[in-house]
């Protein structure tokens, strides 16, 4: 059809447009693909990951070793095996050599030779940090050893220091693996850890790790069992899954919501195209042309912008997300032999804007040529009745050039409403990073910080009845889970009462206190996640040891930034499980050196360590706000630009007839470009509320996966200054768009409608 | 004279195709004079009202309005001369669909340094009650009126209209040139007028005819007829 010449014509003059929205589209399928494809990858690394090194179930430690392991795993359908280590600390790090596991968590080489005696495997992430390479010596236990390679750990998949711990400095911590010889021979273990996999997969874990904790009571074996911990609540082993899912989430959602964007906007277009083509299409109808093959010409120009949106986009994508896996994986150190690319994503990212866009504009299209050929050639289309809204709106007082604003944003209030959910898009995109960012900092400076008001944590290896070393105070927590949510670890924690240490806060902000023996103060994220509230009854089932239940009435909520933790006093925590009056488990104090037996303890915490991991975790938390920040005021600029210059051609003939009349330039940009700003005004006043509640949606998520609460802390300077970018944003497609206006003609415009 | 326009040439070029716009036009009108520029179509009539009207340049030749040469305008004086001392009126109206009557008079209005008061030239186009309709809910005359008002609100010393009946009944025409001659009279307005329709030129001061491009023909009306009592 020779009228389809016209698309690369009309493409090519209305170029900034057509680039914009290529550009979203580009910007979707790139999305779509690299962080699916990554998603998908992930998955199968971490999948493949968990096989090979046949990764845990669960683990737990003990003060003995346990004798007959296969004995003991046959009885409960389990591999079970032992695991020791060592931290080896100099100069301020600490690194945890592990001996060899062969049958469960066995270690995954990532580069270099397998481990043979005299050798030591360690991860990539603190041999990088600390330039340790192939081939170094390392010192263990004042045993030399070489460096033969860098491994992956499958219980150490997520690297931190603690297992409570949030993130770690690999400048600090590191883990390394020795071989048993090597083990026995020359070092004296930390600590005794079984990790066991069990075999049998018509049990949930769960089941299967409560009957071996009941073969192991029952049998009088290691009866000192402690950190009884499953793989599906160890942030070491699942950060990775989580991340994933979230990956996949996100490469779903965001390109989704730009295509959708995307559409907005080429219907935008083809409809302005089309009335301004009005007088063409309704002389071709005339002359005989179907409305299918007018429709198929319009539908060419959604068609070439999804085709090079799509193609470019994908490419990209499959360029790019080997990186990106690259990236992923120094964090989560696990083999991997290439990065695999994934059909269906592909195929997907490359249909997607043709799924969307296509239906979208051939509805638009459809819509518009329903109309006669005469109505079409009288351009009846762009003489439209004003609405009722435009007909009551009295604006006697008010300077014309608000009247004119008021009236241009009437004539067009889809496009406005569109600019005001595309610019409120923008405003959630742009501020849920920072605001996240900033209730991570407030976290970690005040909320935990006042919470938890010392800077040592002093574990023993059991709970012990000493007297309490001054500066210090006694606590002790055990592990429970609740009938109502049986997969959440909770931390029931006996304290002193009028506690030096620990301050906990009711919703107004008041101080709570376990003053009395009946005294149990919950954490606000249990609340939700118990469904409990102040005068409900909780049961609670001890699983490290006795797998006892006692049933605790709530007398109070803390509102104070605490983990999944019931505070109850010290003294009747002993009573629930069974210890000696006066008996405690940790030490807490400012001071880093109280006079413990180090046979009792077994190891200490800093706090402050913990903070400095917490804001190195901010630093790279930054990085990603940055990317977000600049990705959402490139789809800005490009929406806000695309919106302005369809405005700018829907006006021509009234930029036209202010010329004529005398305008000045200023007063053309301002009247014509200006009224946009009302709809990025209340785009961004909209996106407020959303951005609110995305990001408490988002933030609760986070803590809810660090069994943490805390409100998200909101910066009003952080909105102003999402609110300048923005708006700049908007002064700068003005500026895009002034040749635009500067082109229109005069005398061209003028001779429209003459007979 | 008031305006003087002094072998005016314009050329378009499309590719390698040059078309005349008008070539080597003369004319002259004194000040407070109605004149009125007769030819067919496509003879340059619309070209050399834009050139007067300083939205379009000559090729070559000169454009003197009380006594300045437009031609030597820059951009910026171009848009000062229209803002200040041109009045347009189209035979396609061109209101803006989406403001009132009211407002679109108020267009001019506002940019305007001494405009006349609005009240009354609402009730010199006859349109008092029907300021707050929007152009949809006007008739074709009434629109045309409209155009008037808004042209003339700002008292220019020069109107140019561009076949300003050419889209009318003759009722409305005739009730539109009457308008014209009225403000013409009351305010002393220099009126260039481009018609196809000979009839019309009986109110004028001046006739040129157009062919071509060129103004083959000027004749001078010594009593120029009331726009009433021209017939067609």
């Amino acid at each position: 059809m020779v009228l389809n010449n016209a698309v690369w014509r009309t493409i090519k003059e209305q170029k900034g447009q057509y680039v914009g929205l290529i550009l979203i589209i580009i910007l979707a399928c790139f999305g779509f693909v690299s962080f699916g494809m990554l998603g998908t990858n992930l998955q199968t690394v971490c999948d493949a990951y968990a096989k090979q090194t046949v990764q845990e179930d669960l683990q737990f430690e003990t003060m003995q070793s346990l004798g007959d392991l296969r004995a003991i795993g046959d009885a409960v359908h389990a591999t079970i095996e032992e695991s020791r280590s060592y931290d080896e600390v100099f100069e301020g790090r600490t690194l945890r050599v592990f001996s060899e596991n062969h049958s469960v968590n066995r270690p995954a080489l990532l580069e270099g030779t397998p481990l043979s005696d005299g050798h030591i495997l360690i991860d990539p992430q603190y041999a990088k940090s600390n330039t340790l390479r192939i081939g170094d010596p390392l010192t263990v236990a004042g045993k030399h050893f070489e460096i033969a390679g860098f491994v992956a750990l499958a219980d150490y998949t997520y690297i931190t220091k603690n297992a409570s711990d949030l993130i770690n400095d690999s400048k600090s911590f590191g883990v390394a693996v020795i071989t048993r010889n090597d083990f026995s021979a020359n070092v004296q273990a930390d600590s005794i850890r079984y990790v066991v996999k069990f075999l049998d997969g018509s049990k949930d874990v769960f089941t299967q790790g409560a009957l071996l904790k009941k073969y192991l009571r029952e049998h009088r074996i290691g009866i000192d069992y402690a950190n009884w911990s499953y793989a599906l609540n160890n942030a070491r082993i699942n950060t990775p899954v989580l991340k994933t899912k979230s990956v996949k989430a996100f490469s779903a959602v965001m390109p989704i919501m730009l295509l959708l964007a995307s559409c907005v906007m080429i219907g935008l277009i083809v409809r302005r195209l089309i009335k301004t083509q009005a007088g063409q299409i309704g002389t071709l109808y005339a002359l005989g042309y179907r409305k299918s093959e007018l429709i198929r010409h319009y539908l060419r120009y959604p068609l070439v912008i999804s085709v090079v949106g799509a193609v470019v986009g994908t490419i990209l994508g499959i360029w790019v997300y080997p990186t990106l896996l690259i990236y992923y994986l120094a964090y989560f150190p696990m083999p991997i032999e290439s990065a695999t690319l994934v059909p269906g994503i592909i195929a997907w990212g490359l249909i997607l804007p043709f799924m969307l866009l296509i239906p979208f504009s051939f509805f638009v299209i459809w819509n518009i040529l329903k109309s006669s050929p005469i109505s079409l050639m009288r351009g009846e289309m762009s003489v439209r009745k004003p609405s009722w809204l435009e007909r009551s709106l009295k604006l006697g007082k008010v300077s014309f050039s608000l009247k004119f604003m008021l009236r241009e944003q009437l004539r067009s209030l889809p496009q406005l409403f569109f600019l005001m959910v595309a610019i409120a898009f923008v405003t959630v995109f742009l501020n849920v990073g920072m605001i996240i960012k900033h209730s991570f900092d407030a976290l970690a400076s005040e909320g935990i910080k006042s919470t938890f008001d010392y800077q040592y944590e002093y574990l023993f290896k059991q709970p012990i009845q000493s007297p309490v070393p001054s500066g210090t105070e006694p606590l002790d927590v055990v592990f429970v889970q609740s009938d109502q949510n049986k997969q959440q670890q909770i931390e029931l924690i006996g304290i002193q009462e009028r506690s030096s240490f620990i301050h906990l806060l009711d919703g107004e902000g008041n101080p709570l206190d376990v003053d009395h023996q009946d005294a149990v103060i919950l954490s606000k994220s249990l609340v939700k996640s118990l469904h409990a509230d102040v005068g409900s009854f909780i049961t609670f089932t001890e699983t490290n040891v006795t797998d006892k239940s006692f049933t605790l009435k709530v007398t109070a909520i803390t509102t104070s930034p605490t983990g999944a933790q019931v505070f109850v006093p010290l003294a009747t925590l002993n009573q629930i499980v069974g210890l000696p009056f006066g008996s405690y488990a940790v030490l807490i104090s400012n001071y880093g050196n109280v006079p413990v037996s180090k046979d009792q303890r077994y190891t200490m915490r800093s706090l402050h360590e913990s903070s400095g991991n917490m804001q190195n975790m901010l630093q790279q938390v930054m990085a990603a706000v940055y990317v977000m920040m600049f990705v959402s005021i490139l789809i800005a600029l490009v929406l806000i630009y695309v919106i302005a210059s369809i405005t700018v051609q829907e006006n021509q003939a009234q930029i036209s007839l202010m010329k004529v009349f005398g305008y000045r330039m200023h007063e053309i940009k301002s009247m014509i470009l200006n009224p946009s700003g009302v709809g990025v005004v209340l785009g961004y006043m909209l996106g407020i509320p959303v951005t609110l509640y995305v990001t408490q949606g988002v933030y609760q998520q986070i803590m809810d996966s660090m069994n943490l609460t805390m409100s998200i802390q909101v910066n009003g300077w952080y909105f102003l200054v999402g609110f300048v970018l923005v708006y700049g944003t908007f002064e700068c497609s003005k500026l895009m768009c002034i040749s635009r206006i500067s082109r229109v003609s005069m005398s061209e415009t003028l001779m429209v409608g003459r007979e | 004279m008031f305006i003087q326009v002094d072998r005016a040439t314009k050329r378009y070029k499309s590719g390698d195709v040059e078309t005349i716009g008008i070539q080597q036009a003369t004319l002259e009108l004194a000040k407070g004079d109605i004149g009125v520029i007769l030819g067919p179509s496509g003879s340059g009539k619309s070209t050399l009202l834009n050139m007067i009207g300083g939205i379009d340049r000559v090729d070559s030749g000169k454009i003197i309005i009380n006594g300045i040469n437009i031609c030597a305008m820059h951009e910026k004086e171009l848009t000062e001369y229209r803002r200040k001392q041109v009045g347009f009126i189209f035979q396609a109206y061109h209101l803006i669909s989406h403001l009132t009557v009211q407002e679109n008079i108020e267009m001019i209005s506002q940019i305007s340094e001494n405009p006349l008061p609005m009240d009354h030239v609402l009730s010199a186009v006859g349109l008092t009650d029907k300021a707050n309709r929007f152009p949809r809910e006007l008739s074709g005359g009434e629109q045309q009126r409209v155009a008037i008002a808004r042209s003339v609100i700002k008292n220019p010393q020069v109107l140019l209209c561009d076949e300003i009946t050419g889209a009318l009944d003759y009722a409305s025409s005739i009730q539109v040139l009457e308008m014209i001659q009225e403000i013409n009279r009351t305010y002393g307005t220099t009126v260039l007028l481009i018609t196809h329709n000979q009839a019309i030129a009986a109110m004028a001061n001046n006739v040129y005819q157009f062919r071509s491009g060129e103004v083959t023909e000027v004749r001078t009306n010594s009593q120029p007829v009331d726009a009433r009592g021209i017939v067609w």
